[in-house]
């Protein structure tokens, strides 16, 4: 029964204090409420007398649990009101956010970045070479003379007969081969150019070049790299095939390709229902090439593997077409 | 290279379409088209260069016949001879051995020319060659069967009826079988008779003497020649045919012995004729059969994968070679006179590989200790730029390495581009002095996409000509910051100012440890009283600037304004000072504003030169607070405001110790530039 007066109270109490504005609205409902004359609280403790004997302390000890109850909420109210007034006010929150002024990265730069990350944590150092080449160190020492077919794989733009623009990374292959001795653990990504210019081909684009020498390395040493590698770049677990093929610095050579990463080998557009993409060429290093830079080939042997990384790109972020690589269209850009 | 399975079928058993495309693929010879021509199917395969053997029926089913381990059949190329021997009705004379060491000639008379029959066009017209007559559609049918080119002469034609391989005189001329006139010269070696040039040895046949519906006697030629002549001829006359394709990759030199019975006993069946014993052979030093020693412990080692001896043997027995073992683990392998391509041991473990596939080599990693791995510093260093340009709120931009010469030289570039010999277009025909022109254009074509602003920037090299040929490489940042219209994003900044560029430019570099200096400059393509040299370590290493208007109609870009920074590199990273830490006060440091106006010429440099430069205890810092002429401040003045902020390593500093600064500083800015405190 008294409890019913209780609960009537506390809510009407609740609903004042809630819609006080200013702190002399509540300290006015802390006036009426609490107030040491008159006061709500005052008169219900006034009724005492009114409550049977036995139930006095009771009653007693609950009025003064609301009195501190009332307090607190006071005390919140006015805490609140005073805030209000030093905060300021009236802002639209559904406004959209400030976002700071940043730029992106090009995508082949975050891929590539990717891919020296995962060679670089497996000891491999970074190398870099001219963009502008000889043509003894793009082909002549990659065991591709003059006057040979297999200059034809390759479309070169020439500056000079003898000066042309790199087709290829591998040149730094040899150049790091001249300047020091095994063991050699290197990728060198860069920039390579090819006189091609199609729906499928741009006349530059980014290639990554590995190559490791030293003493007892096998092409199993290269199968597990590769596998090692492409499933770290690609977050799963991913198969590497080798298809014996033809590249003149190695031998045997091998077309690498890859369990399809869009839809897991079971066949697609992408990888043309085949359930492989077709992602690099690699091999051992040829003899011919450590003749070359003299290195023994009877003491040491190495493995090399290229790889595009506009490829990679193209097949991370599903872009559908090369040629928005190097177009630098914004739109495309911020995506990144 | 196109060629039909049932014909290949025809020298050896073969499986299924998909498990013949599948073999050839995994073992080097990929299978990269399939048709159905004419109820066949056509397989279209991409042979590699080192493999000049497979080119042709007979090779392809070779490779078959060793992958399905199926039997090979012989080539039917029995003929009947007779009548006075080839030597009575010719003679052959090689002046130049060294460009054709092999000129094999037989001698058909009495022939019938007319067109080939129905199955010969269909299996040329399979392989993508048009008829002609049955005695050019049968040198055509062997060279796709046999992979051996052969010519045919008209040999009623041939002056003396005789053939003399020679180089061409200076001048000489031919008319090939295109109907083109072409001009010879030493290099270029040619098939004549007593006369004149014929054909052009290994490429193409005269047009004279080609064989026509009206031929009688035939000359025909199986012949060796060196490749590289071949190829040199071919390139020098852009004339790439099905012969120099094989001449240049290099024939078996045994090769015309059967292409030329094989093309014989086709021309007897169709045309008729008395074929003459004993043909022709002019082939001083015969090939000598390579021989190579394969060590099996070496294969086992280089792939990391066991093949078993046996299992070697038999793949290199099937494929030709012969192989005699020496008892120590190793053989001594003879090379059969058609691979060309194998005259090695690491020819010979590739030849096991790609029959015996590799599909059983394991996945494993190098052992041993790694070299410490990593980027060189310089690269490190313009990874770190990147991010540090990112975070100045511009975009990466990658460029081709080629540009437009109108845009290099309209945009004042210093030195004249180096030119590509053989580029593709104009707009891309020379290589970049500066990373100007593809920024500026790119800015060009997003303002015609409809972006109202741009910031990029990019990191690559310039190619600066050099006395050696061979262009210098040198590796540039830079930065563009492009406008037509004040943003309307919503919260986006306004219209970029130079001093944003400047801003961004100097922290990008702070953040690196770089120091900078700009200076001011006068240099195109900057407009005039906007530009500043940018020094790092006393040294200039670029630019920064606010582009000239006819810098931006170079690029097509109409309207708006574009901000542009570019610098050089190259020994920056020495010069980075990592951070250094120094100690902080514990003491609270005290700030005075000062605001002053000064003529419209004075410069913040000045001013803060003056500052800097007075002999006041505790000056922890100096930064402009504002800089503001227009309303309230006289036509001719600019006001300033700056604030200096006082600390002490060791002591609370009181209100005497700043007290007396004021003067000093109102004193020395009233002296040196007349400013007059507001
Ligand atoms: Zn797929």
């Amino acid at each position: 029964m008294h409890q019913e007066r209780f609960d009537d109270i506390r809510a009407r109490f609740a609903e004042e204090i809630a819609s006080a504005a200013s702190e002399s609205d509540v300290l006015d409902i802390k006036g009426r409420y609490t107030g040491k004359k008159r006061g709500i609280l005052q008169e219900l403790m006034a009724s005492l007398k009114e409550v049977a004997p036995e139930e006095r302390p009771a009653f007693g000890q609950a009025v003064n649990a609301l009195k501190s109850e009332l307090e607190q909420g006071v005390d919140e109210a006015l805490a609140r009101v005073r805030d209000a007034k030093r905060a300021p006010a009236g802002l639209d929150v559904t406004l959209p956010g400030l976002r700071p002024d940043l730029g992106h990265l090009h995508p082949i730069t975050r891929v590539r970045r990717e891919i020296e990350q995962i060679f670089i944590s497996m000891g491999y150092a970074v190398a870099t070479g001219p963009e502008v080449e000889d043509a003894y160190h793009n082909f002549e020492a990659l065991n591709t003379p003059a006057d040979h077919p297999s200059r034809d794989i390759q479309d070169t733009f020439y500056i000079t007969p003898d000066v042309l623009l790199r087709t290829q990374t591998s040149p730094v292959q040899i150049r790091t081969m001249e300047a020091r001795r095994p063991p050699i653990k290197i990728i060198a990504p860069g920039r390579v150019f090819r006189r091609d210019d199609d729906v499928s081909h741009s006349p530059m684009f980014f290639q990554v070049e590995g190559l490791v020498v030293d003493r007892g390395i096998t092409m199993a040493h290269l199968k597990g790299t590769l596998t090692h590698f492409y499933s770290a770049l690609f977050h799963r677990d991913v198969e590497v095939r080798f298809r014996p093929s033809f590249f003149p610095f190695t031998e045997p050579s091998a077309e690498t390709d890859l369990t399809c990463v869009i839809c897991g080998g079971s066949g697609c557009a992408v990888c043309k229902r085949t359930g492989w993409l077709e992602i690099g060429g690699c091999g051992m290093v040829d003899p011919a090439v450590f003749g070359f830079v003299g290195i023994d080939p009877e003491e040491y042997t190495g493995f090399a593997f290229g790889l595009g990384i506009d490829r990679i790109a193209m097949l991370k972020y599903g872009i559908d077409h090369i040629r928005h690589l190097y177009d630098n269209d914004v739109r495309f850009l911020e995506q990144f | 290279m196109k060629f039909p399975i049932p014909w290949i079928g025809q020298y050896t058993e073969l499986p299924g379409d998909d498990d013949v495309a599948r073999a050839f693929t995994l073992s080097g010879s990929e299978v990269e088209g399939r048709e159905t021509e004419e109820g066949e199917t056509v397989m279209e395969f991409g042979i590699t260069v080192n493999r000049p053997d497979c080119m042709n029926v007979y090779g392809l089913a070779r490779e078959a016949s060793v992958l399905f381990g199926k039997r090979l059949k012989p080539v039917e190329a029995a003929v009947l001879e007779s009548g006075p021997s080839t030597a009575q009705l010719t003679s052959v004379v090689v002046e130049a051995p060294e460009l054709c060491p092999r000129y094999r000639a037989r001698v058909i008379r009495g022939v019938k020319v007319g067109m080939s029959p129905a199955w010969m066009q269909k299996r040329l017209a399979q392989c993508g060659l048009r008829p002609i007559n049955a005695v050019v559609d049968a040198t055509n049918f062997v060279l796709m069967e046999l992979g051996h080119p052969l010519h045919a002469f008209d040999m009623d034609r041939l002056k003396e009826r005789r053939i003399v391989v020679r180089r061409a005189g200076p001048g000489e001329k031919i008319t090939t079988l295109d109907g083109v006139e072409r001009t010879l010269d030493p290099e270029r070696l040619v098939i004549a008779d007593s006369l004149r040039p014929v054909a052009l040895a290994g490429v193409m046949g005269g047009e004279d003497t080609g064989v026509t519906f009206g031929t009688g006697s035939i000359l025909l030629e199986g012949a060796v020649f060196e490749p590289v002549n071949i190829r040199r001829t071919s390139k020098a006359l852009g004339l790439h045919t099905d012969a120099s394709h094989r001449y240049e990759r290099g024939v078996d030199p045994e090769g015309p012995v059967a292409a030329l019975d094989r093309c014989a006993k086709l021309i007897l069946d169709m045309c008729g004729g008395t074929l003459a014993p004993d043909p022709v052979d002019v082939y001083p030093a015969p090939a000598v059969p390579k021989r190579v020693i394969l060590r099996h412990g070496r294969l086992v080692s280089l792939l990391g994968m066991d093949i078993a001896p046996e299992r070697c043997a038999s793949i290199l027995t099937a494929l030709g070679f012969g192989l005699e073992a020496r008892g120590d683990g190793s053989w001594a392998v003879t090379v059969p006179s058609f691979r060309v391509d194998v005259s090695r041991e690491a020819d010979l473990i590739e030849e096991v590989v790609r029959v015996n596939g590799l599909e059983g080599l394991r996945a494993e990693l190098p052992q041993g200790i790694d070299p410490v791995g990593g980027r060189p510093a310089e690269l490190e260093f313009e990874e770190r730029l990147r991010d540090q340009l990112v975070a100045a709120g511009c975009s990466e931009a990658i460029h081709m390495s080629m540009t437009d010469p109108a845009v290099e030289k309209a945009l004042g570039a210093c030195a004249q581009a180096v030119p590509l010999a053989n580029s593709l277009a104009p707009a891309n025909s020379v290589l970049r002095t500066s990373l100007l022109p593809p920024l500026l254009l790119t800015a060009a074509k997003n303002r015609s996409r409809g972006a109202r602003k741009v910031a990029l920037f990019e990191l690559g090299r310039a190619y600066l000509p050099a006395e050696s040929g061979r262009p210098g490489e040198d590796p540039r940042a830079a930065v563009l910051l492009y406008a037509d219209a004040p943003a309307k994003t919503w919260g986006a900044a306004p219209v970029p100012r130079l001093l944003d560029l400047k801003g961004k430019v100097e922290s990008a570099l702070d953040r690196l440890g770089l120091e900078v200096v700009f200076t001011a400059a006068e240099r195109f393509p900057f407009a005039s009283g906007l530009c500043l040299n940018l020094s790092v370590g006393g040294r200039r290493v670029g630019s920064v600037g606010t582009l000239a208007p006819r810098a931006l109609d170079a690029a097509g870009l109409k309207g708006g304004s574009a901000h542009y920074a570019e610098w050089s590199l190259g020994g920056l990273e020495a010069l980075c000072r990592p951070p250094s830490f120094t100690s902080l006060s514990r003491y609270p440091s005290v700030v005075r504003d000062f605001s002053f106006m000064a003529d419209k010429g004075v410069s913040w440099a000045a001013l803060r030169g003056k500052l800097v430069s007075l002999p006041l205890p505790n000056v922890k810092a100096i930064h402009l607070v504002d800089c503001y002429e227009g309303e309230g401040v006289p036509e001719d003045k600019r006001s300033w405001t700056v604030s200096m902020i006082f600390q002490s390593p060791d002591r609370t500093l009181t209100e005497e110790d700043v007290v007396s600064v004021a003067p000093v500083v109102t004193g020395a800015l009233q002296e040196a530039f007349g400013a007059v405190l507001r």
